[in-house]
Formats: C-alpha cells, structure tokens, sequence
C-alpha cells in the first residue's frame, strides 16, 4: 500500500490519525502517567526493604531495576504521545469537527453499556460469597443478555432462557462433570 | 527394550481407547476458556488413579496434547486464551476469524499443532539424552539470559510503539514481584494481606487481562448487532497453506522443542519467540498481527513443539519444565512413578512405550480434532447476547476452580479493568501476561547468578553461551527500535 494507492479505501485508512493522537489528552495520559507514579513508588519501596547477609541479592534488586525502566519507558511514551499529537494536531481538528451530535450520543450509549457491565461484574463478585454461584450466575447473565437483547417480551424470555442454560451448562460441567469447586454461599 | 514388545504395549485396544479418552477429554476440557492444559490435567488426574502406570501416563499425555491444541480454538474465535501462549495465538487467529476465515484458522492451528507436538516427540525419543545433557549445563546466568531475550522478543512484537510496550513488559514484571522473596523470607508489596504471600495468582490475572476485558471491549462496542465472526470457511488446510506454512512451522517446532527442554520454558515463551523468529524471516512480515497464517502457524507449532520437549528435563531428569509438567510430575508420583534417569534402566519398559504413545495421540488428535474443529469453531457464531456473558461466566468460573477462592474473582476483575484500558490506549496485554510469567525466572536467576558471582555482574558476559544470548537480545532490541524509527519517518513523509 503506498500514498499513490488509487484505492479510495486505503487513502482514508492512511490519512486516519493513530488512535493516540484523538480523543482527549488527559485520559490518553492517565495511564502512563499512572505507571509512572507506581514506578516512582515502587522504586522508594525497593530502597526500603532491609539487607539480609547477603546484600548484594537484597529483595528490593530486582524491583528497583524494574521500576527504574518502568519511569524511563514511561517518560519516553509519554514524550512520544505528545510528539505525535502535535504532528496529526490538524487531523485532530478535522476530526472533532465532523464529529457531529448523534455520533455524541451513540458514543454516549456505548460508553454507559461498558460502565453497565463493568458495574454488574463487579456487584457479582461482591454478591457471589453471599448469595452463591446459581443465583448472583443467573441474575448476572439474565442482566448482560437483556440489556444486549433490549426491553421486550422476546428480549425477556430470551435472556431468561440464556440464563438459565448457561448456569446449567456451567454447573453440569464443572461440578457434576469436572467435579471442580464452584463459589458457595453464605446464604445458599 | 525390543521393538515389537513396545508395540505390543501401545497398539492394543485398551491402550488406543485410553489415549483416545484422553485427547478427547483434552480438547473438550480445553476449549472452555480459562481451562489451560494445566487446569485440565489437575482436573483429570482423579480419572487415571484406577489405571496401570502405563495407561494413566498415555491418557495424560492425551489430555496434554488435546487441550494444548483446543485452547487455541477459543483463541481463535473467541479472542479469549485458554493459555498463556495463546495470547500469541490471538495475534493473528483473531484478525483471521474477524475476515470470516475461522474455520481456515483453526484447521491450520490443528495441522501446525500437530507437525510440532509429532516433531517433539521424535525428538523427544532420539536427542533426548544429549539435548538434556546441554541443559544441565545451563547455570542461573543462561537461564536469566534467555528469560531476558524473551522480553526482548515480546516487546519486538507488540505493537507500534517501543516505549509502550516497555512500559506494559516492565508492568507485567512488577506484579510478578509481589509475594514473598523468591531467595529470602521477605514479603514485598503485600500491604499486610496474607493472599498476596504467594502472589498474583497467574490464571485468574490472565483470564481477566484476556477474556474479561474483552467482554468490557466488546460492551462497548457500536455494532453488536452483527457477530465475531461472520462464516466459518473450510477447515482442511490448503496445498498451498500447507506449502505456505512449511516453513514457519518447521521452525516454530525447533523453538518450541529446544525452549520445552528449558526448565521454566514453557509454550509461552515458545510460542512468543517462534512468533518473532518467523516475523523476521518472513516475506511478508507486515501482515503479522492481521490475520498471517505464517504467524498463527508458527506459534501453535512451538506450543504443541514444548510437549516433546517439556518431557525430556521432565522424564531424564525429574525436572518439570513448566506448569503443566509440574503437573504431571505430581500424577506420575501419586502413581508411583519417580522420573528421572532410572526411567531408562533396565530397557525403559515405560518410557519408550510412553513415546510412541505420545506419537500417536498427536495423529488421533489431528483426526479427531479436525472432525471437530467446525463444530468448537462455530462457538463464535453464537449472538453476543448469549457470548458475552457467557464469557463473562466461564472467566469467573475458570478463575474461581484453579484454587477456589473468591479472592481469585476479584483478581480475575482487577486485571479486567487493567486490560481493558491498557487494550484502550493500545498498550499490549500479552506483554504484560508474559512479564508476568518471566518476572519469578528471571528474578531467580538474576540473583542466584549474582550470589554465584559474590556480586560481580559480569558473570552474564563471560559465560559464552549466557553472552550470546544476550547479543541476540540486544540486537533484536536495536532492529526493533530502527524499525519503528523508520516506520514513523514513513508515516511523517505520508502526512507532509
């Protein structure tokens, strides 16, 4: 593929901007800036554990070395980010001007059904040493496949259905097949 | 021991149904997500108590070659590893299943599968005295050294950017130091908490880094209305895929076999080195990680290429070479078996029956995992409504069995959200995995080399083979670098 490609298709792939270089700044930073703070601390933490007699092979060689290469890599994908958004910086503007109100809207959705499962993920391993591995299994594949299915009847009795064959084929598998451990209950 | 005894011992109908049992078992037990070979053996053992000695070590190895292979089906279609060499198997399966040529994918992981594990074990029976003699020689300096140049060949294959993928290797590395100091009694970076003494544990953090934080991804997604995969083409391999991979897999089995025979080896690093190795040499190296059957086939060849070769410090010399051997090692013991040299006394009346065992449970799992391979495949036709919280249930549930701790579903959660946002801001999580898993080797010998050495660092570039390795590393790096230096100045020139 070269830039005298008459294949429209390939043109636009090569005028896209890398992904690093849309999108907001602050959150294309918050993850190297956040493993750098982690390096940093880690790097004091190595430095703080005592010698043992044969110092050489302290617990803190190891970590120290590698948070000391986290930091720099860190530096050095940050300073990289930056270089590349200030060379597709016009892109970008195009970009965020074709970016029109129901693009918005439908990034807004996509975003809050991450969150939504995120969110059910989470209450399911917070519920699961209470509630046991049937229940919070099922009201937590019953939610992800309604959501994805939509509010309808079909929706309804299809998630319904998806729920209860997946707990079913997980227990018959595991416990009764694998005779492996499944989360118990303090509840049921 | 005679020839015409040692087929006698296989090729009779209780020995073929039990390696036949077991290379089924393997696939199916494989296939679910999260259930490496690791999993599946410990969760199998129970079965082969009631058998001889012989029986249970050909049905083991059965399961051994079936779920290494059916692993790389979900891998394939659905972007979720069943181990960690898997993660190598994404890279190019995945983007091949997404152009609806999944079926291709997986008959040619089979095949591949195949040639290496048949390879292994032909090494496996005829080099295996030498090749574990030169392993012995191996002091803590070389084993640091090729843990180092497979770092190096981790970051050459991730991504775009060099300091990104630094940044996850050196991430990956760190979380493999938290738990207790692998040479003295010190914890470090267990805030008091008495799960952490013994680390992350390694299979839940690689099904969330893997398969939760594909099903966060997959949530967010604009067109969930269509599926993963669209058709699921022809399973047999091509003459010309077969041509066309003869070579990728021929030097993914001579990886995976020679980095099986290094205690700590394992089919991750094999596969993650034969990946690299065959991107070098390829002609079409700018196709690697969208959809290459060079790629794919490499990979899976080294993975299945380890079983021979994980059984040579394994059977010689008691060694486990990596975590499934380990395992294997405990079934072998709970038998009575003791491995080591005195396995070859008195004419090897196990192992040289074991070998052929293990030669033909890699041509039933071709047979039967071809028959197979279209209906495991067409699990990615299934609608997201069913796939994704099916997913989502099989991680947790994977996670939960290794060990059955509920803490183990909290670290399944955590590293779905480090995944998910590292995926994001296209940071690789196979980095990460394999820091993970190199981290502990690579700490051991760094440290016992430096005991070795009373502290003397040049301990790593005096030893001529631990030197070697290390130039290899250092120059794969450099041609890394240059590379993307020129690819970005490429890229400039197109913008201007």
């Amino acid at each position: 593929m070269t830039a005298q490609s008459s294949n429209p298709e390939a043109e636009e792939v090569l005028n896209q901007p890398p992904p690093e270089a849309t999108g907001s700044l602050g959150w294309q930073l918050a993850l190297p800036v956040g493993l750098l703070a982690l390096g940093v601390l880690i790097l004091v933490a190595s430095r703080q554990f005592p010698d043992t007699a044969a110092a050489r092979t302290s617990p803190g060689l190891y970590p120290g070395i590698v948070s000391a290469v986290l930091i720099v890599a860190c530096l050095l994908a940050i300073a990289e980010l930056l270089t590349v958004r200030r060379r597709h910086a016009g892109a970008v503007r195009k970009q965020q001007v074709d970016t029109n109100e129901n693009e918005r809207r439908i990034s807004k959705m996509t975003w809050a059904r991450a969150v939504a499962v995120t969110a059910l993920s989470i209450l399911y391993v917070i519920a699961t040493p209470h509630a046991g591995f049937v229940l919070t299994t099922f009201s937590y594949c019953f939610a992800i496949s309604l959501m994805l299915r939509g509010w309808s009847v079909r929706g309804l009795v299809g998630a319904l259905l998806i729920a209860a064959g997946l707990v079913a084929a997980a227990y018959y598998a595991f416990a009764v097949g694998l005779n492996a451990p499944l989360p118990r209950g303090r509840w049921f | 021991m005679d020839i015409g005894l040692i087929v006698g011992e296989v090729l009779n109908p209780a020995s073929m149904m039990w390696i036949m049992v077991g290379v089924l078992a393997g696939l199916l037990v494989g296939v679910i997500p999260g259930l490496t070979a690791t999993v599946a053996i410990a969760l199998l053992v129970p079965l082969t108590f009631s058998l001889d000695p012989l029986h249970s070590l050909l049905m083991l190895t059965g399961i051994f070659s079936g779920s290494m292979y059916s692993n790389s089906i979900t891998s394939i279609t659905l972007r979720t590893p069943g181990n960690p060499a898997g993660a190598v198997t994404i890279l190019d399966g995945y983007p091949l299943a997404l152009k609806g040529q999944a079926g291709r994918a997986v008959g040619l992981a089979c095949w591949a599968s195949v040639i290496g594990g048949l390879l292994g074990v032909i090494a496996l029976t005829f080099l295996a005295p030498p090749l574990a003699a030169i392993a012995l020689r191996f002091s803590p300096a070389e084993y640091f050294a090729v843990g180092i140049l497979g770092l190096t060949t981790v970051i050459a294959v991730s991504g775009r950017s060099v300091p990104r993928a630094i940044v996850a290797t050196a991430f990956g590395l760190l979380i493999g130091t938290v738990g207790m100091d692998p040479l003295v009694t010190q914890a470090r970076f267990t805030f008091g908490q008495r799960e952490l003494t013994t680390g992350i544990p390694f299979l839940p953090a690689v099904i969330g880094l893997f398969a939760l934080a594909e099903v966060f991804r997959l949530a967010g997604e604009r067109n969930l209305g269509s599926r993963a995969v669209a058709t699921i083409g022809k399973v047999i391999p091509t003459r010309a895929d077969i041509r066309q991979t003869a070579r990728p897999i021929t030097l993914g089995s001579v990886i995976g076999i020679l980095v099986g025979i290094l205690p700590g080896g394992g089919g991750a690093m094999a596969s993650f080195l034969a990946y690299g190795e065959s991107r070098r040499y390829s002609k079409h190296p700018e196709e690697y990680g969208k959809g290459s059957v060079e790629g794919l086939t490499a990979a899976d060849a080294a993975n299945n290429g380890v079983t021979g070769g994980a059984m040579v410090p394994l059977l010689t010399l008691g060694i486990p070479g990596d975590a499934v051997t380990a395992v294997m090692l405990g079934a072998l013991m709970v038998q009575g078996i003791q491995p080591g040299p005195r396995l070859f006394e008195g004419g090897g009346t196990l192992v040289y029956p074991l070998f052929l065992g293990m030669f033909i449970a890699n041509i039933l799992m071709f047979v039967i995992g071809m028959a197979l391979a279209k209906p495991l495949a067409s699990i990615a036709m299934v609608p997201y409504s069913i796939l994704l919280p099916g997913i989502a249930m099989f991680s947790f549930v994977g996670a939960f069995a290794a060990t059955g701790r509920v803490y183990d579903l909290w670290v399944a959660l955590a590293f779905g959200l480090i995944g998910y946002l590292m995926n994001k801001f296209d940071y690789s999580i196979a980095a990460v995995a394999l820091g993970l898993i190199l981290g502990p080797i690579i700490e051991s010998n760094l440290r016992r080399s430096l005991v070795m050495s009373h502290g003397d660092w040049s301990i790593f570039v005096t030893r001529p083979i631990s030197l070697g390795v290390l130039l290899v590393a250092a120059v794969l790096l450099i041609f890394t670098v240059v590379q993307q230096q020129r690819r970005r100045a490429n890229a400039d020139f197109l913008v201007e």
